[in-house]
């Protein structure tokens, strides 16, 4: 069968779970982008986390590996390549409310934008990253992209993070065991003496 | 000339009248969901059955949703108990007519006429 090393899904869940550990947030309130769910009243913090792209980079190691040390049959042909993945990553909502529970104006949402672009450089962020085999290689500056929800201005910051990954990708590789080998020998005159062996890997 | 006042008339009864097309659906109820792998939403719905009336939405009320809603299958159902969309705590109601699924996207509640109206987009739902 053959494998591969993450799929967007993947991918996007580690993102979420580095953004909920960097800005200390709640459990859950780091989501996929474009999901249907709720999300709470107008001052319930969120953000959302979308894989915008993804792209391979350079060309892809090969290498043959056995999965198993002690089994010869587990050999597998191993791809690895150098993945760039670019992450939208927004956050939404100030968590104050005037008089009537509506969102009062803030920027809230962006200053989280900017502070997660920072944090990412903590020794600790990069800890949690080199954890989940995400290399951070660039952040780019945080957008303030307020709008128009639920007749109030909803408060909300975006930025992209760009890291690499490895994706490594495994296919069987099927071993020869026995080679059956049969030599026939003959003199002149003489009758032809067959003789069969196995030769084993 | 003369001004008739008419007091707004309890709808409920019409709403259940198979005479003017009213016939029974499936509702699907969201009720609080759960979360997994790192804020991927569980919906999660209860089922039962209810009446109304379910008509196509004519031309003038698709023409006044949102742009991507005109090309789909929008119904407009009319209903005797709340019908509900979906707001900040919980997903729009799901309704399944004829095994077609539709989810509620607009509501205009008339509780005091007795009747609750509303329109629904048809989706194409896994079938058991």
């Amino acid at each position: 069968m053959i494998t591969s090393a993450w799929t967007t899904d993947e991918l996007g869940a580690a993102i979420r779970s580095l953004v909920r550990v960097v800005m200390d947030l709640p459990e859950n309130t780091v989501r996929p982008a474009n999901q249907l769910a709720p999300t709470g009243d107008q001052v319930t913090e969120f953000a959302t986390v979308n894989v915008i792209m993804t792209d391979p980079i350079g060309q892809p190691s090969r290498a043959v590996d056995q999965t198993d040390p002690d089994d010869e049959l587990s050999t597998v042909e191993a791809i690895e390549v150098p993945i760039k993945v670019v992450a939208s990553v927004n956050f939404y909502r100030s968590p104050i409310a005037d008089p009537t529970g509506a969102a009062r104006h803030s920027s809230a949402a962006f200053d989280r934008a900017v502070q997660f672009g920072q944090r990412l450089h903590l020794s600790s962020s990069i800890e949690t990253m080199a954890r989940m085999g995400l290399c951070l290689t660039d952040v780019s500056g945080a957008r303030n992209i307020p709008a128009v929800v639920d007749a109030n201005w909803e408060s909300r910051g975006q930025l992209d993070v760009t890291f690499q990954v490895i994706a490594r990708t495994t296919a069987p590789i099927r071993t020869i065991t026995t080679v059956p080998l049969t030599t026939q020998v003959q003199s002149s005159g003489d009758a032809i003496d067959t003789t069969t062996t196995e030769v084993t890997s | 000339m003369s001004t008739a006042v008419v007091d707004a008339q309890d709808m409920t009864e019409l709403m259940t009248d198979p005479e003017l097309g009213s016939r029974v659906f499936t509702l699907r109820r969201s009720k609080p969901g759960t979360f997994a792998e790192e804020g991927v939403h569980q919906p999660a719905f209860d089922e039962r059955q209810m009446q109304g009336i379910v008509q196509p939405a004519t031309a003038r009320e698709i023409e006044l949703m949102a742009e991507g809603e005109h090309l789909d299958k929008v119904i407009a159902v009319w209903a005797p108990e709340e019908l509900r969309c979906g707001d900040g705590n919980r997903l729009g109601d799901v309704l399944v007519i004829d095994r077609e699924t539709f989810r509620v996207i607009k509501c205009e509640p008339w509780p005091q006429a007795g009747y609750w109206r509303a329109f629904a987009m048809g989706f194409i739902a896994e079938q058991p």
